[in-house]
């Protein structure tokens, strides 16, 4: 099975961790428009290679964290950050 | 229905809630599924609180030191503990302490006011969490081989040495495994899995079904 390395808890099997999706920068509300909020909710850029994204240890420390992850080799490209904020 | 009490040095072994889903049938369905060379038990019920706050903040450090004798364990699935507690780490702000049943509620006023006395500066919190799980021994020399069955965590001696804790998967559920050095007194070291009350019996059972295999002829 893949592994994940959680920055609290080490390398764990890919079944311990949910996948929280690419780390988009959120728009300040305020001043957004329609199409941009859209695009913050809705719009992801797919890349085939690196790409940075965020994890939670679901079945661990519960903890979210972000990697950078290549998405043709499924190969682990950064050590996750320790902080809870991408 | 009229239970013995039986206290042992980590607590009375039959309260827990009024509702125990590892009552007497259970037990005695465990014992009878150990083999010589792996037993499985009930783990006395204790009181289980939840604690919260920043490790690097002295005053939280300080005052969960004052109030159950143990300092929040430094390292990342580990645990710290004396005679009578034991606090286990849960994330890198989170712990479970686990005390004896008696002392729970003393516990749970003593945090409670030791954390609002805190400079609001300081964010430190406590909860009772005693219900929300339910726990297992497994010991002797196959113990490992036997969870090994449905666990992906690397749960050998050399790399869950005595002291460690770890929350993993297990035969499909989320557990918290901690490495005791003893067990109810008696001086033997075992693996304590903590499920959730209302799924315990599913890992009973498995237990159970996993033990099979190592009464064969020839194990």
């Amino acid at each position: 099975m893949e592994r994940i390395p959680c920055p609290h808890c080490g390398p764990r099997p890919l079944a311990e961790f949910s996948y929280g999706g690419e780390v988009v920068p959120r728009p300040d509300p305020e001043p957004a428009d329609d199409a941009t909020w859209g695009a913050y909710l809705y719009v992801r850029s797919n890349p085939k290679g690196p790409q940075s994204e965020r994890w939670v240890h679901i079945h661990g420390c519960r903890r979210w964290f972000t990697l950078t992850r290549d998405t043709a080799t499924h190969r682990i490209l950064d050590t996750p950050l320790r902080k809870e904020e991408a | 229905m009229a239970k013995a009490k039986e206290m042992t040095p980590e607590g009375n072994t039959v309260e827990h809630g009024g509702f125990d889903p590892l009552a007497a049938d259970w037990r005695d369905r465990l014992s009878q599924s150990g083999t010589a060379t792996i037993q499985v038990d009930a783990a006395p019920c204790q009181a289980q609180l939840t604690l919260r706050g920043d490790p690097a903040d002295p005053a939280f450090a300080k005052a969960v030191e004052a109030q159950t004798g143990l300092l929040p364990p430094p390292v990342a699935n580990t645990l710290t503990a004396d005679e009578h507690c034991r606090l286990l780490w849960l994330g890198p702000d989170e712990w479970m302490l686990l005390a004896p049943p008696h002392q729970g509620a003393l516990l749970l006023s003593g945090l409670t006011v030791a954390f609002a006395a805190l400079s609001p500066a300081t964010n430190a919190m406590v909860i009772d969490t005693s219900e929300t799980r339910r726990a297992l021994d497994v010991w002797g020399p196959d113990a490992v081989q036997l969870l090994e069955r449905g666990c992906a965590l690397d749960l050998h001696p050399r790399a869950f040495p005595i002291g460690r804790c770890a929350q993993g998967l297990l035969a499909g559920l989320p557990v918290l495994i901690a490495h005791l050095p003893r067990r109810n007194g008696a001086n033997h070291p075992c693996l304590r899995i903590f499920a959730r009350t209302s799924m315990v019996r599913h890992l009973a059972w498995w237990l159970v079904d996993a033990l099979a295999e190592f009464r064969r002829p020839g194990k």
